[in-house]
């Protein structure tokens, strides 16, 4: 009778267990209100809604847009200027010459976490290069960015004897960077009682690197508050 | 003697409620100077509640200096008063929370996927006016969707 009993106990248990058990399931990464929040730490959705009110607040700015404009403006004179002198530009050369490139420069980390800034940068490079306003240089990054060696590394190839002669690419044709991508992240914490906040601070520049000037900034500061429960942390 | 308690209990009560309420009280310009673009707008109501608790108030678009257009949507808690505060504070609604989005479309009148569409929250206090905003993530994009819901 007893066995009966155990082996039923068994059987229940195995049953509660089961029950217990979720299916990890795809969930909309842009939305910010079902996403999981670490309660001491960044979370996915900070970086998503970071993102979005710093590239809403780029692609409205009238001072990113006047720089953009003087931009084409010295583009178009030079452009003039070399035609009449007998260069001859390529589509392909044109399509970087009416448009500024972008670089990524360093996020500064200013929190005892550990942040990957890419989460933040990459998201507003997608932005500005979708919105067709700027190109962007991978051939260089600032620290904490990612860098493709591909554009160094075909320089290279003059150098491999099974590579095709006429594929070579020029050396000096990559292209320099005319805008830059950087800033700083704080964290702010506070506590009182029970009731906890955590407070991230993103503050980004873009530069006119021929002048060193922004041409566009924002800080942005993204507050959550929790009350901790009772008992535990 | 029992009615002069009950009625002394639900002046008491009313006491209490009225000191529950912190809404929004507004002053501004009577004579306005901007001339907003404000268009018209077509809506899809399932969510009855939403739309008598958050009233839509106007719908302006205007393009950027970029060329981007910007779209700024207003709505009005308008649960103000001292039975409906109450019950919003009971049932966990006093600020309203609710989340929105936006959602951008093209020339072609597809929708454009993009990290400037994602879904927000914003708690409201009653009589408060929020503005939704969102700028679009192209020159070419000229339509717009606005997805409201109540945040559960």
């Amino acid at each position: 009778m007893k066995k009966i009993y155990t082996i039923a106990l068994a059987f229940a248990a195995s049953f509660i267990f089961a029950g217990c058990a979720t299916q990890s399931d795809y969930v909309d990464a842009s939305n910010t209100q079902i996403a999981v929040k670490n309660k001491h730490r960044m979370s996915s959705s900070d970086w998503v809604v970071a993102s979005e009110q710093m590239g809403a607040d780029m692609l409205s700015s009238f001072e990113f847009t006047e720089f953009l404009t003087a931009y084409k403006m010295d583009a178009d004179e030079m452009i003039k200027t070399q035609t009449a002198a007998g260069k001859k530009f390529s589509a392909r050369e044109k399509l970087g010459i009416y448009k500024p490139n972008l670089y990524l420069s360093e996020i500064q980390n200013n929190t005892a976490e550990h942040i990957d800034t890419k989460l933040i940068t990459n998201r507003l490079r997608e932005v500005l290069f979708k919105s067709g306003k700027v190109r962007i240089t991978t051939a260089y990054a600032g620290a904490g960015q990612v860098r493709d060696d591909a554009s160094h590394q075909a320089r290279n190839l003059k150098y491999d004897p099974a590579a095709d002669r006429s594929s070579h690419v020029k050396q000096r044709g990559i292209k320099g960077y005319d805008l830059s991508l950087g800033g700083a992240i704080i964290k702010q914490t506070a506590r009182d009682g029970r009731a906890n906040e955590l407070s991230y601070t993103f503050s980004l520049t873009l530069t006119d690197n021929s002048t060193g000037q922004g041409v566009w900034t924002k800080v942005i500061e993204i507050k959550r508050q929790h009350l901790q429960g009772g008992f535990g942390w | 003697m029992k009615k002069i308690t009950l009625l002394a209990a639900f002046v008491m009560a009313l006491f209490v409620l009225a000191g529950c309420q912190a809404s929004v009280n507004t002053i501004e310009n009577a004579d306005k100077h901007a001339t907003p673009n404000l268009v018209n707008d077509v809506r899809f109501v399932t969510d009855g509640f939403l739309r008598d608790r958050l009233v839509l108030q106007s719908v302006k678009m205007s393009p950027s200096a970029g060329g981007n257009m910007m779209v700024e949507v207003a709505a009005t808690n308008v649960r103000t008063g001292v039975l409906s505060q109450a019950w919003s504070g009971m049932t966990g609604e006093n600020p309203y929370p609710v989340t929105y989005k936006f959602t951008w479309q093209d020339a072609n009148g597809m929708t454009v996927d993009t990290p400037l569409s994602i879904w927000k929250t914003v708690r409201i206090i009653p009589g408060e006016t929020v503005y939704f905003r969102a700028v679009a993530p192209t020159p070419q994009c000229k339509d717009f969707i606005l997805s409201v819901k109540e945040y559960k």
